[in-house]
């Protein structure tokens, strides 16, 4: 697992309402889309995934009611309201910005 | 709404808690269930994978706390935590906690007891009817000049009917007037205050009885048989409370009387301060007194009270009254001339005295409960010096500030419910002392006060206010203190603090100037009015019975000579005497007579309404009333003789323009005036109250005309109190036909007419000695921290080479310093009260030095007390021992 990178503070909420735009997921399956989307890249303990979805409930981002998971299981589902939606929209544009930024004075700084 | 929103919100939380935990107990559930369906499906045994699962997930009650805090709506439960831990930090300073409960239960519950007082006197809407749209109908003169005429506001029983009849704005009107009657019982003679009320009273005033049916108007129409009205105390003093006596028929002077009805407790009519003890509809009244079916109009003792129609204003009554007024002065220009009907809400029609008292206790004692608030903020201060690290280390570890501000406001409010509580108890006690404080007038007085819902709304409204101002200030103090400084040290917080606590003490120190300021003031008038020249000799014992006599013409001088020979050979009795009125009668100053001024010519609205006294020739030698020029009365100005008169200084004065009045002449009477001439020059004295400024007062003797309700005066060698049954039996033994009316001590007398000033005097001296010792318990505080702040510096300093004293001298002149700047700001305010309570004053300007520097001097000399303790600590400091320290 050496080859997975620690998710930077404030990522985490970002990955999920990115994970949860894809269509609604329980808590497990956002797991394992941002797992998928993410290249297996990143890691992130389990249960620590759950204070960060009441979170986003509690603000107003995701909205949650139970289903029934694809192998029967009784689970809770999230998805996007127009606010995350929104949120998403401006987060990632930001997140590019600074990680353009970042990417390029790291360039310039192994070049010289 | 949003504040009913938040509370379903934690009412929610509170009861749904256990749902809200299964709920996310299942969901964490269902992920580990999931994975380990995963985990099943890529080989692993399913109990291996289960484990792998739960590992996988990591720390499930952790998660589980944490995501419960994420999803918010925590509101209630965190007042719930905040609630259990501020009564264990509370329960961890046993002292500190009592001694704030204390402090705020001294200043709520003088609050609680003021309100309930002024609310009992003034405020509390009358137990009658819609007492909202009642008013009081007066017949105020027009250009009043002195006491007696400003007091003459009454209407006739005919202007009554006028008022009734012709105004329109009024749903109803009703009249009412205090008499006394005398009502036998098997018991004897019953005295009882009676209120004669116009017929339509008990339907007026929505009375509802305890027992029996209260007589209305149309039971009138038909002639029938006199019925009275018991109020519940008599029927229970007078009765024993049975049921039976209704419908029972009883003797009354001039008549007989069946009762109707029994009042319940609570009825006083429009009455504050006095309890009726029967009342007597008018037509009662006029069976038994046939002669007053038509008094004249000029005979003035109803009060009218009125109540205005829906929708009516008083801007609408006020012309209809004007009118009526310009047409009653051109029909009886005799009675009305130069009067006009006013109208004011019955509820604003208190007293204005006991409008500026009631308003100035509250004041005083709202700046004690904000004295007790500063002390206990001060309090809680101190202590959290030791918490501010506790703050610092849950700050940084991520409790928001508005956490800890709420958890600060949760232990001030612990505080305030448990000093409410105990306020309310003590102001019980206090409300259950105040009758044994009344004065006895010879009959009972029956303030109604209580501790009701108003009351304990007022006190909830102080107690909340109260947590507020002292847990928001100390809130932001205490959250503002940098996080990681404070955790660092221990030492830096406390500069933070320092300015509040002095603020505190210099507003406190400020306050009990005010304070000490208003009770000085009213203590000296108190002296004043205690020493004030009344115009008799006040400090001899006498026995003052007022009777009504049933001899006629001549015969009457002669019994009222032979009844006063016959006190004055009672044992005990050093003289006797017998006048119309004695002074500071419950009735005021009483009836007046109309003096014409010199070349004044007669007719109907001539001359000036003056306080008068019918007195025998004993009156001015047993009184003790000096005359200053002339003779008393004697035996030779009998009704053969000319009419005579005695006047005071002030009357002389008004009429003369000198005290040398004797041997001048004065006319008395409107229309068809009575020449007197003038005998004597009395000295001037006070007639209605001891404040009063000197009024005109006229003495005309017995011998020429008399009267047949007099106050008999009997001087004592000693106590006059035992002399009162032997007066009362030897009054009996005369005539079984002479009526005691009441009895009463002088020295009850003169109480009751100093009682305002005494009263007043005594509330606001306990409120400022409570405003003192917490000013002192503040100083003394913020000294003992700052000595216990400063141990280490001083430590160092004498290790250099300070002298002892030094460290002593800082303490005692940093303390003065606040106490001084408290002392300037105090005296602004309490140039400011003086001003406002300039109409209580007696003998005493507002602005009075000799009191002011008094209570600087007073305040100076306990701050210094207050200091000494914390400064001898400062002294006593060991440098060894505070550098070895730490």
């Amino acid at each position: 697992m050496t080859d997975q990178a620690q998710i930077l503070p404030g990522t985490l909420d970002l990955l999920i309402l990115r994970a949860v735009s894809l269509g609604p997921l329980h808590g497990y399956g956002v797991l394992l889309r941002i797992a998928q989307i993410s290249g297996n890249a990143l890691l992130i303990e389990q249960g620590a995934l759950y204070p960060a979805l009441f979170r986003l409930v509690r603000q107003g981002l995701l909205k949650a009611s139970w289903g029934t998971s694809e192998n029967n299981r009784r689970a809770k589902f999230y998805e996007l309201t127009a606010a995350g939606r929104k949120r998403l929209r401006e987060e990632t544009d930001g997140w590019k910005r600074l990680a353009a930024a970042m990417a390029s004075a790291l360039a310039l700084q192994s070049e010289e | 709404m949003r504040l009913l929103a938040s509370m379903r919100n934690v009412l929610w939380t509170l009861t749904h808690r256990s749902r809200v935990n299964d709920e996310l107990d299942e969901e964490l559930r269902a992920h580990i269930a999931l994975r380990a369906d995963d985990l099943v499906r890529s080989g692993i045994p399913r109990p291996e994978a289960e484990r792998q699962a739960r590992v996988e997930f990591g720390g499930f009650d952790r998660y589980m706390e944490a995501s419960h805090e994420a999803a918010g709506s925590l509101w209630g439960e965190s007042i719930l935590h905040d609630l259990r831990f501020g009564l264990r930090m509370l329960w961890k300073s046993p002292v500190l906690t009592a001694a704030a409960i204390a402090t705020l239960a001294i200043g709520i519950g003088a609050n609680t007891a003021m309100f309930s007082l002024v609310d009992g006197l003034w405020l509390r809407p009358l137990a009658i009817a819609d007492p909202a749209h009642v008013v009081a109908i007066s017949s105020v003169k027009n250009h009043a000049a002195s006491d007696s005429e400003e007091g003459d506001i009454d209407s006739s029983y005919a202007e009554y009917r006028d008022v009734r009849e012709r105004t329109s704005a009024f749903a109803d009107v009703a009249a009412s007037s205090k008499r006394g009657i005398a009502l036998e019982t098997s018991e004897g003679l019953q005295m009882l205050l009676a209120t004669v009320v116009s017929d339509n009273y008990f339907t007026f005033m929505g009375a509802r009885p305890e027992v029996g049916r209260v007589p209305i108007e149309s039971d009138w129409h038909d002639p029938q048989a006199p019925v009275i009205v018991l109020s519940h105390s008599t029927w229970m003093r007078v009765f024993a409370g049975d049921a039976r006596v209704v419908g029972q028929t009883f003797n009354v002077k001039g008549g007989r009387a069946t009762i109707a009805a029994v009042l319940p407790p609570q009825f006083r009519g429009t009455e504050r301060l006095i309890e009726s003890g029967v009342y007597v509809p008018q037509s009662t009244w006029v069976a038994w007194h046939p002669d007053e079916r038509n008094l004249p109009r000029t005979d003035r003792e109803y009060e009218l009270y009125a109540r205005l129609k829906p929708g009516a204003t008083l801007d609408q009554a006020r012309p209809q009254l004007e009118r009526l007024s310009r047409d009653l002065s051109t029909d009886y220009p005799q009675a009305n001339q130069d009067r006009t009907l006013s109208v004011a809400w019955q509820s604003r029609s208190s007293s204005s005295q006991l409008k500026v008292v009631g308003t100035l206790l509250l004041v005083l004692a709202g700046a004690v409960l904000m004295m007790a608030c500063a002390n206990i903020a001060s309090l809680l201060l101190a202590r959290n010096d030791s918490r501010t690290r506790e703050m610092a280390i849950r700050y940084s570890l991520g409790a928001t500030r508005r956490r800890l501000f709420q958890q600060m406001l949760t232990e001030c409010a612990i505080l305030g419910a448990a000093g409410i509580a105990v306020a309310v108890l003590l102001a019980s006690w206090l409300i259950a002392s105040v009758p044994a404080l009344l004065p006895n007038i010879g009959f009972p007085l029956s303030f109604d006060f209580r501790i009701d819902h108003r009351v304990l709304l007022f006190t909830m409204i102080a107690g909340v206010l109260s947590v507020l101002i002292c847990g928001v200030p100390l809130g932001i103090i205490i959250t503002r203190t940098a996080p990681l400084e404070a955790a660092r040290t221990h030492a830096s917080p406390a500069r933070l603090k320092m300015p509040a606590r002095k603020i505190f003490v210099v507003l406190q120190a400020a306050a009990t100037i005010a304070l000490l300021m208003a009770t000085g003031l009213l203590l000296r008038t108190l002296i004043a009015v205690q020493k004030a020249d009344i115009g008799f000799n006040r400090s001899q014992n006498a026995v003052l019975m007022q009777i009504n006599v049933d001899w006629e013409g001549p015969r009457r001088i002669a019994e009222f000579d032979a009844l006063a020979a016959r006190m004055r050979a009672l044992p005990g009795v050093k003289d006797a005497c017998v006048a119309r009125v004695a002074p500071f009668a419950l009735s005021g100053g009483g009836a007046t007579r109309f003096v014409l001024a010199p070349g004044e010519q007669p007719g109907p609205a001539a001359g000036t309404p003056v306080w008068f006294n019918w007195v025998d020739d004993a009156y001015f030698h047993v009184l003790g009333v000096p005359l200053v020029r002339g003779r008393a009365f004697e035996h030779r100005d009998s009704t053969a003789a000319a009419p005579v008169a005695i006047v005071n200084q002030a009357l002389a004065r008004r009429l003369f323009a000198t005290d040398d009045a004797v041997g001048k002449h004065l006319r008395v009477g409107r229309d068809q005036p009575q020449e007197f001439e003038i005998i004597g020059v009395a000295q001037d004295g006070k007639y209605a109250g001891i404040t009063e400024a000197p009024q005109p007062y006229l003495y005309l003797p017995f011998t020429q005309d008399s009267w047949a309700e007099v106050t008999l005066i009997v001087t004592a060698t000693k106590d006059a109190r035992p002399l009162l049954p032997a007066v009362r039996k030897a009054v009996r033994d005369v005539s079984p036909n002479i009526m005691i009316l009441y009895a009463q001590t002088m020295t009850d007398r003169i109480g009751f007419a100093t009682y305002p000033s005494r009263m007043a005097a005594w509330l606001t001296a306990v409120l400022a000695l409570l405003a003192l010792l917490l000013a002192m318990i503040g100083l003394y505080g913020v000294g003992s921290y700052s000595v216990s702040r400063r141990v280490r510096e001083i430590g160092i300093r004498m290790a250099l080479g300070a002298p002892r004293n030094a460290a002593f001298k800082t303490v005692l002149n940093d303390g003065l310093k606040l106490t001084l700047s408290g002392i300037l700001l105090g005296t602004g305010l309490a140039l400011l009260l003086g001003r406002g309570m300039s109409s209580l004053l007696y003998g005493v300007t507002p602005f009075d030095p000799i009191t002011l520097s008094g209570v600087v001097f007073l305040v100076l000399a306990t701050s210094t007390a207050a200091l000494l303790g914390p400064a001898r600590r400062a002294l006593r400091i060991d440098p060894a021992n505070t550098l070895r320290e730490d």
